[in-house]
């Protein structure tokens, strides 16, 4: 393409910044990095956090709408796990109680202090009596 | 650290386990600071930019949470919490999908033999 007066490649030139200009994309005749890519990215938060179900209306939610209007239900999966539980106990299978003591919470390595040598003399191993124990809070 | 980012209330409804609420928030951290994270992402790498300014966006990204970053997530069973062998289709683990796909609650999912 001749255009009298112009060079060939300045005509190249001002055909791209027209055409950058008509499509809106970035003019860059040198090629520079401009991180244009990173922009043009779209964002995937939205998307990979409707990862997981969310929290809908429960059957507790329900019955408590319920109650409003002075009607009346049960759950029934709640209600077959408590009477398990019942049966379980009853057969002595329950759940543990949780230890105490007298100081409040039993912790497994009481035990071993009891058999610590006095005169070790790192502070968390030092041996103390459980009768001298502070009292009151757990 | 982590414990500031974690809702205060459970808004997940579903099979749950801590790894799944840990990943769960990691996903809504990222979600709220994506576009901080893209605008530095964009300065480090213009390089028409002074080279100082990009310097300092590097260090704020690097600086950044963990939780904000998008390797932290990881795509686990909804059903099972599995973190290995997870159907992406699905959502679930390939023992959880052979156990849902044979009593047929995956539409379109059937056992073939040939």
């Amino acid at each position: 393409m001749n255009v009298p007066g112009i060079s060939a490649n300045t005509v190249i030139f001002l055909l791209q910044q027209l055409q950058c200009s008509i499509f809106s994309t970035t003019f860059n005749p040198n090629r520079q990095r401009l991180g244009n890519k990173v922009l043009r990215q779209r964002l995937k938060g939205p998307a990979l956090a409707a990862y997981y179900p969310r929290r809908s209306a429960t059957v507790e939610d329900v019955l408590a709408e319920f109650k409003k209007f002075d009607l009346d239900g049960f759950n029934e999966d709640e209600e077959i796990r408590l009477e398990s539980i019942q049966i379980a106990k009853l057969r002595g299978k329950g759940a543990p109680k949780k230890k105490r003591t007298a100081s409040g919470t039993y912790y497994a390595y009481d035990d071993i202090r009891l058999y610590l040598v006095p005169h070790v003399t790192h502070k968390s191993l030092t041996f103390i009596p459980p009768d001298t124990r502070k009292k009151g809070k757990r | 650290m982590a414990a500031a980012f974690r809702a205060k209330k459970l808004d997940l409804g579903g099979f749950i386990n801590v790894k799944i609420i840990r990943d769960h928030t990691k996903r809504k951290v990222f979600e709220q600071f994506e576009p901080q994270r893209q605008a530095l992402r964009y300065i480090i790498r213009n390089t028409s930019l002074p080279q100082r300014m990009r310097t300092q966006a590097q260090l704020q990204l690097s600086q950044m949470s963990c939780y904000t970053r998008p390797t932290q997530i990881k795509n686990r069973c909804t059903m099972g919490g599995v973190g290995k062998g997870v159907l992406r289709a699905f959502r679930m683990g390939r023992f959880q999908f052979r156990m849902n796909a044979l009593e047929g609650n995956l539409p379109g999912v059937k056992k073939a033999s040939w």
